[in-house]
């Protein structure tokens, strides 16, 4: 992306506004990435301001040898994984078993994802399409369940659902947006080497 | 355990359902006997994961951007930084928020730790929780964490309030950078009590929170009367983290390390055993994981930090540097001058083998001592000073993971030779077989646009260090030989979509490579000229996960030389009147899906 590519030039000279265009098109990648392995919106939102916070004080330091979405999720990875090994460190709290677990295996993920930077953010970008294709009824629990922070039990009112049985659905659409994302990705591939 | 119990549990779990301490248990250990499973379930925590970051950056994306814009003024214009900080602090104060509805903001996590630290630290449990000793330990470790991050910005709001000689401002910094010191001390002191209490079976009694000033930053810290002078002498690092055995190397004494030891000016770390393990960390986020048999001494914080490497290995991830204070890595034969970056340094004792610098981001410059010669090693790097040996920077071996979990998908089917079934196609099929005899089966597998320039592809020319294939075997039990013969194939096949269907036009059959157009030489692709003989391999064992590992080095050393990628054909390398069978990239599990792994450096 030239464009982006000006903006972190732009924002090295100290324009603070192609600095804001970079954060802005490129927070949502970030903060998804960070969402995965972090899983706690405080920590997200703090390491997610640190990513552009670093990025913005090695702005000079960009060579434009990859691009800058994958560069910026560089930095977040950084972090997280040097979060999560510290928090691992820490050990487990009493009753919270199966989250520590969760984040163990997810530093195990974030620690070998070094080399696969790019194909997160490409994953990342493919999911914003795939969301657009799900089934209207899907789409509409997405939307407000992750976008516009609706409850669980009011949602499952609605649907006639159990909570229980709403988890469920929403595992569910989950699973088809990891189809669809891994034939969109297939697709670009195939295209790629036609 | 059944699938449907686990995904039920999981998907309460993501949800921020509170499961039982059973439900819990049961969960984790489910997961772990299933390792297929839990791959699945965690790439779902992934998509789970963007899923809500994506939720969160479409309803507060500009106002992210807005405190970012904030926060970076701030940064530039230290005075009027700490002035917004300490009106936030009084902000907070009046509103009585709670940590769990925090703004996110940078500022007010600064604002947090530097004023009403201690105040807050104690509010961070929820009421009816204070009483729990192991929860109030967690709190105060995680209190201590912040206090990291947070002296972290208080140091880059002092050098650049220094920068621009604006005295007040960086003075106003330090003194709350003091202030954390503090804090930190007092919750150390109330940690280790608790520890103690806990010993003696009794409760820690609990402790009211330091009165905080509302809106100046605390003042340094009193001395207490009764701590002797020596105690100024401050921590150049800590030793965070220890697996094994470590001793501490004082100027007079080496005695056995513990995690959360402090390491003094000119002490130093020996790691002891194959198992040993130690991270030092540095105030301001700098790790260095010391590796197994090594010896490091003569750690320097101040002014610039040091640390000599006498024999051994370790790994580095360096923050920032001051541009005028370097990390040093000295080693008897090189000064490894880092800025910022993630490397990792081996010393060998022999002068021949010399020390080896290996840069996986940033840049460092390698100076060999004995002819003062510098090199510039950049990310993806290494050099070697070493007598003898040409001071050079070489690019590091890179590994590229293909199929398996890795999102892109290999093209793989099999050909069935008995009777009604030469002309099938089976490409849809999560399974392909292998059978010797001339009713036989063979599978055909390629990793399409493997060699290549792009992100994700082995470039043209590059040598291949090793390539290795991994199949999920469907059939063989865990130590038995599979019989499998790797060969690349010669001749172009498509995978077809055929689900045990006549095969359409241009689709593998047992008869052709591709229907229709491009027949085999011998049915099942046996012949001379539909695959190669040099890649061979039989009586594969099966390992303890259910997979087959096979070295196809050559064949994957011929396509990057530039020869015509058709994959490869795997047929049985002997009769032995059995089928097997290997999963496909049709495979519900991604782990099970057959994964090429290869590692190369750039020619």
């Amino acid at each position: 992306m030239a464009q982006a590519d000006e903006w972190v030039r732009q924002a090295g000279e100290g324009s603070a506004e192609s600095f804001s265009r970079l954060v802005l098109a490129y927070q949502s990648r970030v903060r998804a990435y960070l969402w995965a392995y972090l899983r706690d919106r405080d920590v997200v939102e703090d390491l997610a301001q640190e990513t552009f916070l670093q990025a913005c004080r090695g702005l000079s330091g960009y060579r434009g040898e990859s691009t800058v979405g994958v560069w910026l999720i560089g930095i977040a990875r950084n972090l997280a994984a040097l979060y999560l090994r510290e928090k691992s460190s820490r050990g487990a709290r009493e009753g919270e078993f199966a989250s520590s677990a969760l984040a163990r295996w997810l530093t195990g993920r974030v620690e070998s994802d070094a080399a696969r930077l790019e194909e997160s953010e490409r994953r990342i970008s493919a999911l914003e399409a795939c969301i657009e294709r799900l089934p209207e009824q899907s789409a509409r629990l997405v939307r407000a369940f992750y976008f516009e922070r609706e409850r669980g039990a009011d949602l499952g009112r609605r649907a006639g659902k159990t909570e229980g049985a709403l988890w469920m659905t929403l595992l569910r659409i989950r699973q088809a947006l990891r189809r669809c994302i891994e034939g969109r990705l297939g697709t670009q591939s195939q295209g790629a080497e036609a | 355990m059944s699938r449907e119990r686990l995904e039920e549990l999981w998907a309460r779990l993501l949800a921020g359902q509170e499961l039982t301490p059973e439900e819990q248990r049961e969960l984790v250990a489910g997961l772990d006997a299933q390792p297929a499973l839990r791959e699945i379930l965690l790439d779902d925590a992934v998509l789970d994961g963007w899923l809500n970051g994506l939720g969160e950056a479409q309803t507060s994306g500009a106002a992210f951007a807005e405190k970012l814009r904030e926060c970076r003024a701030a940064e530039r214009d230290g005075p009027r930084f700490l002035k917004r900080v300490e009106s936030r602090i009084a902000g907070r104060r009046r509103r009585g928020e709670r940590r769990g509805n925090r703004p996110h903001l940078l500022l007010a996590a600064l604002a947090a730790g530097v004023v009403v630290a201690t105040g807050l630290f104690i509010a961070f449990a929820p009421p009816g929780r204070r009483e729990d000793p192991a929860r109030a330990q967690a709190a105060r470790k995680d209190r201590l964490a912040a206090i990291d991050r947070e002296r972290e910005q208080l140091a880059q709001a002092e050098r650049e309030a220094v920068a621009r000689r604006e005295e007040a401002a960086a003075e106003k910094a330090r003194r709350a950078k003091e202030a954390l010191e503090a804090e930190r001390e007092r919750i150390e002191r109330d940690m280790r009590e608790a520890v103690a209490k806990a010993q003696e079976g009794r409760p820690p009694a609990p402790k009211p929170p330091d009165p905080a000033p509302l809106s100046k930053p605390a003042p340094p810290p009193a001395p207490a009367p009764d701590v002797p002078k020596e105690r100024t002498v401050t921590a150049a690092a800590k030793l965070t983290r220890l697996e094994g055995e470590a001793f501490l190397l004082t100027p007079d004494s080496r005695r056995a390390a513990k995690e959360g030891d402090d390491l003094l000016p000119a002490w130093g770390l020996e790691t002891v055993g194959a198992a040993s393990r130690a991270v030092i960390g540095f105030g301001d986020k700098t790790l260095v994981e010391v590796q197994p048999e090594t010896v490091v001494r003569d750690l320097k914080a101040e002014g610039g930090k040091r640390l000599v490497v006498e024999k051994g290995a370790l790994r580095a991830v360096v923050s920032r540097q001051p541009k005028d204070q370097p990390l040093v890595l000295a080693t008897p034969h090189a000064e490894a001058k880092v800025l910022g970056t993630t490397l990792r340094i081996l010393v060998d004792p022999d002068p021949k083998k010399g020390t080896r610098l290996d840069v996986e981001e940033g840049r460092v410059r390698l100076m060999r001592l004995g002819d003062q010669k510098t090199v510039e090693v950049l990310s993806g790097h290494f050099a070697v000073a070493a007598t003898g040996v040409d001071l050079a920077a070489t690019a590091l071996p890179r590994t590229l993971h293909v199929g398996g979990a890795s999102g892109k998908k290999a093209e793989d089917t099999y050909v069935y030779g008995f009777a009604g079934f030469e002309n099938a196609n089976f490409g849809a099929l999560g399974v392909m077989k292998m059978a010797a005899g001339p009713q036989g089966a063979c599978a055909l597998l390629r990793f399409p646009n493997l060699v290549g320039s792009n992100p994700g592809q082995v470039p043209p020319k590059s040598a291949i260090h090793s390539a290795t294939l991994k199949l999920h075997s469907l059939s063989t039990g865990p130590g038995a030989p599979m019989p499998i013969g790797v060969y690349r194939s010669l001749k172009p096949w498509n995978e077809g979509k055929g689900n045990n269907t006549p095969g359409q036009r241009g689709e593998a059959t047992w008869l052709a490579a591709q229907k229709g157009s491009l027949p085999w030489e011998a049915p099942g692709a046996r012949g001379r000229t539909d695959r190669s003989g040099d890649v061979a391999v039989l009586a594969a064992p099966v390992d303890g996960s259910g997979f087959v590992t096979v070295d196809v080095t050559a064949a994957v050393q011929a396509w990057a030389g530039g020869d015509a990628n058709y994959g490869f054909v795997m047929d049985v390398g002997q009769n032995t009147g059995a089928e097997y069978s290997l999963s496909t990239s049709e495979d519900a599990a991604a782990g099970n899906r057959p994964l090429l792994t290869v590692t190369y450096t750039l020619k």
